[in-house]
């Protein structure tokens, strides 16, 4: 404890950002931090005002520039809530007078290409889905389409959560090969290179 | 195109893959304290780790889009494979395999049967 409270009290140079002090800062900070989130926004909202709280910061300290990273962190994510919560009160505002949803109202705002645009990139991503090996699809269909749990899938498949996950870093990593892939030959195309 | 696609720049495939582990990670219900912390430490510690992540979290979050297509989204693979879903499963199938399988070799043992005809007529005569 006494070696937490000398990370909070201490000043920083850049120098002196190392990953053991960021782990050191984050571990004593988390639970000032959280409390004072928790009053603003839920709790996923909160891990997400959080993350790039501690972000900021450690930027900021890398740069020299928060001589008291603990203040520092506070005043920044107490900001980065309250916007989130303004930001919510005009979207709320906003849904309340459309008649649609909330994306029909984002749709409404684009030009017509753009809507094109994202609808054919969106059926390029159904593809690059589809063209997963077997075992990986099924996973980023479960999760994706089925809104189903790591937990549930891994069950169902009689996998662990652990295989889960990396089906779907490998989904990731292969869907945006496809996307490179495809759009390198789009454009290629449209050069008449091809 | 975006400035990175233009100029032909990319993050090294070795933090893409660091990123979309964390994302996978991350997507869980249930994340441990460590681990959110040490996601932040990596994510801090390298500029193309926050690109690396900034761009396959962004595919994370577009492949839901499969909800709104999920009329083109190949399950087949998902009906398949094991027998726990059945959903989606025509429920004729079996008989179907029945029909492919029994008619060839009624056809054939009905040839065999007319092949012998002839002699045993004969015989019989």
């Amino acid at each position: 404890m006494h070696k937490n409270k000398n990370v909070i009290n201490s000043s920083f140079t850049s120098a002196s950002l190392s990953n053991n002090w960021m782990v050191d800062f984050m571990t004593t900070t988390r639970p000032i931090l959280f409390s004072t989130l928790l009053k603003l926004v839920d709790r996923d909202e909160a891990e997400e005002v959080a993350q790039e709280a501690y972000l900021k910061v450690f930027i900021a300290v890398k740069a020299g520039k928060a001589d008291k990273p603990a203040a520092f962190l506070i005043k920044v994510a107490k900001n980065l809530a309250v916007s989130r919560l303004r930001h919510k009160k005009v979207e709320a505002n906003h849904v309340c007078d459309s008649f649609g949803n909330q994306d029909n109202q984002q749709n409404l705002q684009k030009k017509p290409e753009e809507i094109i645009d994202q609808a054919a990139e969106n059926k390029i991503l159904v593809h690059a889905i589809n063209q997963l090996p077997p075992a990986c699809r099924k996973v980023f269909i479960y999760r994706k389409l089925e809104d189903k749990s790591h937990v549930e899938i891994a069950k169902i498949m009689q996998i662990s959560t652990k295989t889960v996950e990396s089906h779907l870093s490998k989904g990731m990593l292969l869907c945006r090969k496809y996307l490179l892939e495809n759009k390198i030959m789009q454009a290629h195309s449209e050069k008449g290179f091809g | 195109m975006s400035m990175e696609e233009w100029t032909g720049f990319s993050v090294p495939e070795p933090i893409l893959e660091e990123a979309s582990q964390w994302i996978a990670k991350l997507d869980a219900k249930h994340v441990s304290e460590q681990d959110r912390i040490a996601f932040t430490v990596w994510l801090a510690s390298d500029p193309l780790h926050q690109t690396g992540y900034g761009e396959l979290s962004d595919l994370w979050a577009r492949s839901s889009v499969i909800k709104n297509f999920s009329h083109l989204v190949d399950e087949s693979n998902v009906t398949r494979l094991d027998g726990l879903i059945q959903r989606n499963e025509p429920i004729n199938t079996s008989m179907v395999q029945i029909e492919t399988s029994i008619w060839p070799r009624f056809v054939a043992l009905s040839l065999i049967v007319i092949g012998f005809l002839p002699p045993i007529v004969t015989t019989l005569l």
